[in-house]
């Protein structure tokens, strides 16, 4: 079931492996110091940003109305009991044609 | 034997209350790891019958190589847990180890017995004992989550002990091997088994009984989260799958499994990725992997079972590494919203290290061990339907996106948090210990498929288990 699986895993951690020494000896070679980074004044003003979690993919979310499926949870139990029955007829029905 | 670990963790469930010593609870759960690993390695199937009443008519314990493989996954989890709580868990420390040991018998009567009423009592020692633990807090949020829990787990409680019921009074025996040679295919079995799949679908979470597990993981403390998703879901998966082979031993009903599955797993995806509260997410990626699990065991092949029992057997791992992993991150800084946290993997780098082989783990990125089941899942629903397949493939690529979402608003960026406190070595060690074992069996998943294989054996030949209970084929 897993043959040629170690090749597979062995080439992958390589990678990842010579990835990660070819990132450290590139850093290790060329540190700017806060003076170089002034050398060019005409560029954007960069920020660090960080995105919060409510953007994160909330195009995609609105795009396929994602929110519809977050209305049904509604965190009432009573609409719980209700699914729950539902649930069960359906599984029940299901299991009496399949 | 398997008397004495049972006598030994209800000594413990009540010792450490009295002495109030957590210790004692640590040992016993851990004594009964090492008393079912050791188990796990004789040849044959073990069968105990209680008060010298042979079966069909007392109770037996049957030690088969499923019921073993859940038990030491079970017990394995159950010694992490404990070692974490130790400074986890602050006030009444002592009554939430009586529960734990509670909760460990619960889980291990599940796996073990032979006779389904008793299933149907451990079911329900375990799920009282997991009502209180998710009220454990005794907060508003937690108060209100355990009686959504209990509410919910009664109802379907019900639906099971009619079930059992119904199938008792139609074959004249609790005895699951029994049972299995007195079931015909005729409607009304057909219909008991649609009330038993229903009552068990809400521990295994499926859509639609899934809404319980986002409300109750955000409420209880999170080593009782890990537990919730991994041991507990999987008990839930354990039941529907044992009495869907062992006892009813039909094939024609895992379309159903399939559709179910489907369902389960792209909802619990889509909501995961909406989500914001850490916990909450966590529990629609529980309700999404279970998803990823139903489908494979509907295929009904040998590969098919033995990728879903990979697949609960790693997502058993993978749910229980991020909950304790994100419960460190919480211990610090006592918050679950993603908009207030960031910047920590440089104040927690092993932390970090642990939760991202948790997500990209259940995410399926090799070499992590999410992947080797999730190959293995690919592979048995290819020969079936490439339709499932791409689905599948597609839900592993929303897991990413959302994992990524969490790991970056986590970790990454700017840090608001001073973190004083020094994490204690038994939170650390613990998931450190889960970290290792996903990177070892995503390496060589050989290791793991040495105790799926023959669990699988188990559930493809029905007829086995019934001649070493009964003695006949």
């Amino acid at each position: 079931m897993f043959e040629g699986w170690t090749l597979f895993v062995g080439c992958f951690v390589g990678f990842i492996l010579l990835g990660l020494m070819i990132y450290l000896l590139g850093n290790r070679s060329f540190r700017p110091d806060g003076k170089k980074d002034e050398t060019y004044t005409c560029g954007e003003n960069l920020q660090k940003n960080s995105v919060t979690s409510d953007n994160f993919y909330q195009a995609i979310i609105d795009s396929f109305g994602l929110n519809k499926l977050r209305d049904i949870h509604t965190g009432k139990l009573s609409d719980y009991v209700i699914w729950m029955i539902v649930g069960v007829v359906i599984i029940v029905m299901m299991v009496l044609v399949i | 034997m398997i008397t004495i670990v049972l006598s030994v963790l209800f000594l413990a469930a009540f010792l450490v209350l009295v002495l109030k010593r957590d210790i004692i609870a640590i040992s016993a759960i851990i004594f009964s790891f090492i008393f079912f690993l050791l188990a796990y390695f004789s040849p044959d199937i073990m069968m105990f019958a209680f008060s010298g009443w042979s079966p069909p008519f007392g109770i037996v314990w049957v030690l088969d190589k499923l019921g073993l493989f859940m038990a030491i996954m079970i017990t394995g989890i159950m010694s992490l847990t404990a070692v974490y709580s130790v400074k986890y868990v602050k006030e009444r420390k002592h009554r939430y180890y009586t529960l734990i040991c509670l909760l460990t018998i619960g889980l291990i009567g599940i796996s073990l017995t032979g006779d389904i009423f008793n299933m149907y009592v451990f079911f329900e020692l375990m799920s009282v004992a997991s009502y209180a633990l998710v009220a454990f807090l005794l907060n508003k949020e937690s108060t209100e989550a355990a009686l959504k829990y209990l509410i919910t787990g009664s109802l379907s409680s019900s639906f099971l002990l009619v079930g059992i019921a119904m199938l008792y009074g139609l074959t004249g025996t609790l005895n699951m091997a029994d049972m299995a040679l007195k079931i015909s295919g005729g409607p009304v079995f057909m219909i008991v088994l649609g009330l038993i799949l229903g009552g068990l679908s809400l521990k295994s979470a499926i859509v639609p009984f899934h809404f319980w597990l986002p409300d109750v993981h955000p409420a209880a403390p999170s080593p009782v989260s890990a537990l919730l998703s991994s041991v507990i879901i999987g008990s839930g998966v354990y039941m529907t799958i044992r009495i869907i082979f062992t006892v009813f031993g039909i094939m024609s009903i895992f379309w159903m499994l399939i559709i179910l599955g489907l369902i389960t797993m792209v909802v619990g995806g889509l909501m995961a990725i909406m989500q914001k509260d850490v916990k909450r997410l966590l529990a629609y990626s529980t309700v999404s992997q279970v998803g990823y699990i139903f489908i494979a065991i509907g295929m009904g092949t040998p590969a098919g079972v033995t990728a879903g029992l990979f697949h609960l057997f790693n997502n058993i791992l993978l749910k229980c590494l991020l909950f304790l992993s994100f419960g460190i991150i919480l211990w610090h800084t006592g918050t679950r919203d993603l908009n207030k946290l960031g910047g920590l993997g440089k104040r927690m780098p092993w932390v970090a290290f642990c939760f991202g082989i948790g997500a990209l783990g259940t995410a399926g990125i090799p070499p992590l061990n999410g992947f080797a089941s999730k190959w293995l899942i690919y592979l048995a629903t290819w020969e079936v339907s490439p339709i499932i397949t791409s689905i599948a493939i597609i839900v592993s690529a929303i897991t990413l996106a959302y994992y990524l979402k969490v790991f970056s608003c986590i970790f990454m960026g700017p840090s608001t948090f001073k973190i004083v406190k020094k994490t204690p070595k038994t939170m650390l060690i613990p998931i450190i210990i889960l970290a290792i074992i996903c990177i070892i069996i995503g390496i060589l998943p050989q290791i793991g498929m040495m105790f799926v294989e023959p669990a699988t054996n188990v559930l493809l030949e029905q007829g086995q288990y019934i001649n070493a209970v009964l003695g006949v084929g």
